[in-house]
């Protein structure tokens, strides 16, 4: 196993090579100049090796060509104690208007927010990427997606039972963003449609569409208003700890199926709001979640101050339903209310909620995030 | 689940390094780690051929209409190599520079929707220098002079710090901010240095809140540049250029330390402070006696952030310039104490009509500088086709039949007549220089604008046929503006300390009117002999309307 170890390390430190070619010398006549020809160069390699009775490495990489329109990342992390061998390597190209792009990758994923574990499992899959870029702030994107997964850690509070299986899916993903942080103003809002189908011993087949809206209103300088609707629903076979659940602050198990993506490189921030309510309380095949936020700016006076501090202070309403096979899982929708504040610390928005169910039998719960949360 | 630590490190390193590192692979595609993964992209306007120009020392990678300007940036850049690449010499015994690789962008919209910038899309530099991988990114500034600063600036931290670029990732001690961006701006030429570089540092010294060198280990704003440079500055004058280098090497070996301050400089790091602020408090007397405009005076429009470039616009109402409501300058109208946003679309120059009733503004809005006419009552706003690339400036005529236009379409500005459709009547400069702030007599006859001569700005009059100089001192003369009483109102000054001042277009007799301490900046002369003046104080830029002493009070209209 070790020497397959090897082996496979040696091939990818050499897959970089293959993307790097010499490029064709070209003067034109008169012209002092010549075309560009793009061509991979190292940017940077961080090498990490580290021994405590069994070998770690770690190598994160980076090529590009000098206008950045092709690039290179790759990341590899042998770990002799578990016999894991991750990697993780995307080659993209960018040409107006259009991005494409492969990312190989088999490494272990938490499905779960960063701040408590869900399931483990490992993945390894191949994607292709295509973006159609039609402005700054609207993009299209086509995936097409083969990925292996194998469960080998469960939360006991995860509701469901990993599988381990294979998928075939693909998804196409209408995304606009016009959100301005300072002016507190603006949409973000996704419409994805995607599905798997089986192929070569992949096992599921099923369609699902998610839609993710949300809208930010300035009232003045430092109140705004926020409005947020998600749904989605599911039809057909799917690996069901990748359904929707829903409960609290969590980000990846609904996008997760979503963007039929590993989860493990993206930054992890949180994607569906239901506070008042424990982590995972919801498991379903369909479900709807809205969310309304009265959010004011404490410290400074305005959002165009923010230097390394911030403080935010929000009122929130949260409501939702989830569906399990045309069944919502609780006779009256779940909602709460609730205070937070945001703390914003150097760019990063760190919450703390306290959230109280409107279910007189529920106690108030704590909840905390990265990010924006909606 | 296994507890690893290292398992943890994997998680958290990955995340840090697509944040810290943007433009990410097919990962996530076309998202900048720097924006929200949820959807924010880079979109390109428009396709660009790009192409490269090479000599020994540097590649110039531009695209179409940049043709002119690249080869005038080679120029530029040997230049740079000339001026900074000697006293780093040491630092190459072994192995050489490689070729330093410089992308050239033709406005900062361009810039920011190019994957090679590596920033986010509301990045507002003029250059980013990525040193590790020896590349340099620039936008296109709009005079030669500009761009010049921020060739030199950037071209400086790629030679002064490539040969450290392992430590940075290796770890050990680093510079200051202080050290490395004042080296940038010390060995970048005093004239394509930004003019409110000493502005800033001399009220700072006026108000005693120097930063200290703590303070100055992270550097961001005009102040803190000017600080940098100024600590350099001043390095350089007590103990040579030799002490940067050094300086530099230290900072990599023991940090910022009292030892490495002592090593090469032979003071610790408080003597040095006090040093050079003592240095400074002798540098900047002038003025210093003189008045503080707000014992007399209040900012004429309260809050509103950084204020800048008033000029009336008819019946009472002022627009002027504000980063009030985003990161980048938009015209606002001030009409009877109310205020109203009139663009969102980042505007650096405008002019107004001679009626009030329209605006002409410069945007980079869609990826090139354009012109645009807005109607000042509607908002409505339409492109303003031009004959000519690249506008910088625009001046209306008083009849409101013609634009004088400051244009760079070769790396340089000079100033053309159009009319109202974009077609150009006429060259009025045309120079390898830059010539810019054209502003036009009361009777549409002739110009004013401003070239350099023998390093300070001076004004020139253009009649119709050729061009006089006007002014001839050893010092600035810049933003002219001609009144309606024949004289040209203009700001006067140098090292900081810029005053309005006014000039008899004939006889070339210059009066000072401003008695203040502060510096006064885009004078704008009202009929009633009062002046609007941008006025820089504790770092923001607010509007006044003051009258110069002995001119009597006719009057506080706008109109």
């Amino acid at each position: 196993m070790k020497s397959l170890h090897r082996r496979l390390s040696a091939a990818l430190l050499l897959l970089p090579l293959l993307f790097s070619c010499a490029a064709p010398v070209w003067a034109g006549e008169e012209e002092p100049w010549e075309p560009y020809r793009p061509r991979l160069e190292v940017e940077y390699i961080l090498p990490v090796i580290y021994y405590d009775g069994s070998l770690y490495a770690l190598l994160y990489g980076r090529m590009s060509s000098i206008l950045r329109d092709r690039e290179l990342q790759f990341f590899l992390l042998a770990d002799e104690r578990t016999e894991f061998f991750s990697y993780v390597l995307g080659y993209t190209r960018h040409r107006y208007k259009w991005s494409t792009g492969i990312n190989l990758y088999s490494m272990p994923v938490n499905i779960g927010p960063v701040w408590a574990s869900g399931v483990w499992e490992k993945q390894t899959g191949v994607s292709l990427l295509a973006a159609y870029r039609r402005t700054n702030e609207t993009r299209y994107t086509l995936r097409l997606q083969w990925e292996k997964f194998s469960p080998y850690y469960v939360a006991s509070s995860f509701p469901e039972d990993p599988e381990e299986g294979s998928i075939l899916g693909w998804e196409v993903k209408a995304i606009k963003d016009d959100f301005s942080f300072l002016a507190q103003k603006g949409t973000r809002a996704y419409l994805s449609v995607g599905g798997a189908f089986p192929f070569l011993n992949t096992g599921y087949r099923y369609l699902k569409i998610e839609e993710d809206w949300r809208r930010y209103y300035p009232l003045n300088r430092r109140i705004s208003a926020i409005f947020s609707l998600r749904g989605g629903k599911i039809w057909g076979d799917y690996p069901s700890h990748r359904g929707f659940i829903i409960g609290g602050i969590q980000q990846a198990n609904m996008s997760g199926l979503g963007n039929l993506t590993n989860q493990g490189t993206l930054w992890a921030l949180a994607d569906s709001t239901l506070r008042g309510y424990r982590l995972y309380q919801f498991s379903g095949d369909g479900f709807l979640l809205g969310n309304l936020e009265l959010r004011t700016l404490l410290y400074p006076s305005s959002y165009y101050d923010l230097r390394l501090f911030g403080l935010l202070g929000t009122v929130f309403f949260d409501a939702g339903q989830v569906w399990k096979d045309s069944q919502a899982l609780s006779t009256s929708p779940p909602a709460a209310w609730g205070v937070g504040l945001k703390f914003f610390l150097g760019g990063l928005l760190v919450g703390v909620d306290y959230a109280i169910p409107l279910d007189p039998g529920a106690k108030p719960r704590w909840h905390v995030s990265l990010g924006e949360v909606f | 689940m296994r507890k690893s630590w290292f398992l943890w490190l994997f998680l958290i390193i990955l995340p840090a390094c697509n944040s810290s590192f943007p433009s990410h692979a097919a990962i996530e595609l076309t998202n900048t780690g720097a924006e929200y993964r949820f959807g924010q992209v880079k979109s390109p306007p428009r396709p660009l051929e790009w192409r490269v120009l090479k000599n020994a020392r540097f590649e110039i990678y531009f695209y179409q209409g940049l043709e002119e300007v690249a080869i005038r940036c080679q120029s530029i850049l040997e230049e740079a190599y000339n001026r900074v690449y000697p006293d780093f010499a040491g630092f190459f015994t072994i192995n050489r520079l490689p070729p330093v690789r410089v992308i050239l962008f033709a406005s900062r919209r361009d810039f920011q929707n190019a994957e090679a910038t590596g920033t986010p899309l509301t990045a507002t530099p003029e250059g980013v220098a990525q040193f590790l991988v020896g590349r340099l990114s620039v936008i296109c500034q709009p005079t030669f002079r500009d761009l010049r600063g921020v060739l030199i600036h950037e071209v400086t931290h790629i030679i002064s710090l490539h040969p450290f670029r392992n430590r940075f990732l290796g770890g050990g001690g680093q510079p200051p901010d202080w050290l490395v961006e004042g080296m940038a701006e010390y060995y970048t030429p005093a004239d394509s240095r930004f003019p409110m570089r000493e502005g800033a540092l001399r009220d700072a010294v006026f108000r005693e809140q120097l930063a200290t060198l703590d303070q100055l280990r992270s550097v961001g704003g005009n102040l803190d540049y000017a600080q940098a440079w100024s600590l350099v500055d001043f390095i350089a004058r007590k103990h040579g250029n030799w002490s940067l280098a050094e300086l530099l090497k230290e900072f990599f070996i023991n940090g910022d330390r009292d030892l490495t301050y002592r090593k090469v400089l032979g003071l610790s790091r408080q003597e040095l402070w006090e040093a050079w602020r003592a240095d400074l408090e002798e540098r900047y007397q002038a003025g210093r006696e003189a008045p503080r405009i707000d014992d007399q005076h209040e900012p004429w429009i309260p809050g509103h952030g950084q204020q800048m470039q008033a000029a009336p616009a008819g019946e009472g109402r002022v627009v002027f310039l504000s980063s009030h409501e985003s990161r980048y300058l938009d015209l606002y109208l001030w009409e009877n104490g109310k205020i109203r946003r009139l663009t969102e679309e980042t505007v650096s120059a405008y002019t107004v009509s001679p009626d009030g009733g329209e605006i002409i503004f410069v945007s980079d809005v869609e990826g090139e500088r354009f012109l645009y006419r807005l109607e000042t009552a509607t908002g409505k706003t339409t492109l303003l086709p031009l004959a000519l690339s690249n506008p910088v400036e625009v001046a209306w005529s008083p009849a409101g039949d013609r634009l004088a236009v400051t244009v760079n379409t070769r790396g340089d500005t000079d100033i053309y007549l159009v009319n109202l459709k974009g077609e150009v009547l006429q060259a009025v400069t045309g120079g390898p220089a830059d010539e810019t702030s054209p502003s036009w007599s009361p009777d549409g006859e002739r110009l004013v604008y401003v070239a350099e001569q023998a390093g300070f700005d001076q004004l020139y009059i253009w009649d119709g046929k050729k061009s006089r100089r006007l002014t001839g001192a050893g010092t600035h003369h810049r933003e002219p503006v001609w009144g309606e009483d024949g004289r040209i109102y203009f700001t006067l000054g140098d090292k900081g300390y810029y005053r309005t001042a006014a000039v008899d277009p004939e006889e070339g007799k210059i009066e000072v009117l401003s008695p203040f301490r502060e510096t006064l900046l885009h004078p704008y002369p009202l009929p009633g002999g009062e002046i609007l003046s941008t006025v820089y104080q504790n770092g923001t830029y607010k509007i006044y309307r003051w009258r110069p002493p002995g001119h009597g009070e006719k009057g506080v209209t706008a109109e």
